[in-house]
């Protein structure tokens, strides 16, 4: 200080020009504020976003094994009715095949199966078995074959074997 | 603070010195931007009294600042009370009857003190209070400041003067120590706030004043005697010559010349001051002195002077220039 008086203040900018210095800085300082609280808001949203993604990615794991479950009781229900189907069909064919059956003959064994019949059982006389059973027989099967033999007791045993593909008596006997 | 004073270098600095004369008052103005001096300016404009700058000044520096804010007026502090003392301390100001209470001082290098009264500085603020002022220097700073810019260093006793419009500021160095000061107005008009700081001059300014030129050989009065004790000394021719010279100087000059004789002969009687003979006498002329002074005095001191014609209000601006770097 070499001066017997202090230098009055100066200050860097004229009235006007702080006073849009002054403006400037306001509505910087708003802008970075609120660009702030954008982010985080959008910090939330995103964070919340990542949530509903795990949510949906679990979500679509569940959706995932449910229909497999779904499936697998799809497939039980259908295998059901096709047991419950199928048991009325061997139901009605049994009832069938023993509506076949007359008063003469008695029957032991039966085998049905898919394309064939085995029948065993105790008749009169061979007569009343071609005569009672064999047109039936004949008329639901393409092939029927028939075996008489006598027991201990001497009750005439008949074994026959219908089918409706080229198969013989021995076939049967041999699957069985 | 580095970033601010970068800054400020880069805006429009505006530097106003301003001079006030008993008549006049010279403003010197000068805009800087970068280092660079874009405009140097002189007005100067016509005072009715040294107590109050007209409506004219006032509104031009009040314009002036209004335009740049960075605008510095400094004022060159030119009134009676005021003075250096070759110490700093309090007990030196005792030493030379100054009160201390009464005067702000500042220390220049710890090599001297400057001061002014209190009632100068307020006269200063009190001329300003409209414009606004920035700084107030003390001659002898600007002295002192011109005497460091000089290449050639002197051996021996230096006595430098300034000389301005309406002031003698007198310094005497040995090498880099001061070993007296004085600050002398010789301005027709009395000033009216001369005080009393224990400056002999004062009264010695009132006795001189009522020499009249013609009487001042016959007039039994201390500078006269002293005069004439040094003229007799001299050979006959010499001091015919010094005649024709002295008579020659009136008004200002002759008062500059006397009150240079005075405060020479206050440096050399006064027990306060360490003195011895001067040697060398270098005058920074800031008012294109008369040639006959210059010639008188060297006829009178018997010693060699180098005159070198300064701009007062360009000394203020490097002045103030150098303030605003040293604060900034």
């Amino acid at each position: 200080m070499r001066s017997f008086i202090q230098p009055r203040k100066k200050r860097l900018l004229d009235k006007m020009s702080s006073l849009w210095l002054g403006f400037i800085i306001l509505i910087a300082i708003g802008l970075i504020v609120f660009g702030i609280l954008i982010h985080y808001k959008s910090s939330f949203y995103i964070k919340m976003l990542d949530n509903l993604h795990q949510k949906n990615g679990t979500a679509l794991q569940k959706v995932k094994s449910l229909q497999k479950e779904i499936g697998l009781i799809t497939m039980q229900g259908k295998l059901q009715q096709e047991v419950v189907e199928t048991n009325r069909v061997l139901k009605e064919s049994i009832q069938n095949m023993f509506d076949l059956i007359p008063d003469q003959i008695t029957l032991t064994k039966v085998v049905m199966k898919k394309e064939s019949l085995y029948l065993k059982g105790y008749t009169l006389n061979p007569e009343s078995y071609t005569l009672l059973l064999e047109p039936p027989l004949k008329s639901i099967f393409t092939q029927t074959k028939v075996k008489f033999s006598k027991d201990e007791r001497g009750r005439t045993v008949f074994e026959s074997f219908s089918t409706i593909a080229d198969q013989t008596l021995e076939d049967i006997n041999a699957s069985e | 603070m580095g970033l601010l004073k970068t800054i400020k270098k880069r805006l429009t600095n505006q530097f106003i010195g301003v001079l006030v004369y008993e008549t006049t008052c010279i403003l010197k103005i000068r805009r800087v931007k970068n280092g660079k001096i874009l405009s140097d300016e002189e007005k100067e404009f016509v005072l009715q009294t040294k107590e109050a700058l007209t409506k004219e000044v006032t509104s031009y520096l009040l314009a002036l600042q209004e335009e740049i804010e960075q605008t510095y007026v400094s004022l060159f502090l030119n009134s009676h009370g005021q003075g250096v003392v070759p110490e700093c301390s309090k007990a030196a100001y005792e030493k030379f009857h100054i009160e201390y209470d009464n005067v702000k001082e500042i220390c220049v290098d710890n090599r001297y003190s400057v001061y002014a009264s209190n009632i100068d500085i307020k006269w200063a603020e009190k001329l300003f209070t409209d414009i606004g002022l920035d700084f107030i220097f003390s001659p002898f700073l600007m002295l002192d400041n011109l005497r460091k810019k000089e290449s050639r260093k002197r051996e021996g006793i230096v006595l430098y003067m300034l000389a301005g419009n309406n002031s003698i500021t007198i310094m005497i160095f040995e090498k880099n120590e001061l070993l007296y000061g004085t600050f002398i107005n010789i301005a027709k008009e009395e000033d009216l706030l001369a005080s009393d700081f224990g400056e002999e001059e004062d009264s010695e300014d009132e006795l001189l004043d009522e020499i009249d030129l013609d009487l001042e050989l016959e007039e039994s009065d201390e500078i006269s005697e002293i005069l004439e004790e040094v003229n007799e000394d001299l050979q006959t021719s010499i001091q015919e010559e010094d005649d024709s010279i002295k008579l020659k100087l009136f008004g200002q000059d002759l008062r500059l010349v006397k009150y240079f004789d005075a405060s020479l002969r206050e440096f050399y009687e006064n027990d306060l001051y360490r003195s011895d003979f001067v040697t060398y006498v270098k005058i920074y002329d800031g008012a294109q002195l008369n040639p006959d002074i210059v010639s008188y005095l060297k006829e009178q001191l018997l010693v060699d002077i180098d005159v070198r014609p300064v701009d007062i209000a360009d000394e203020l601006i490097a002045l103030t220039v150098q303030e605003v770097e040293n604060i900034a």
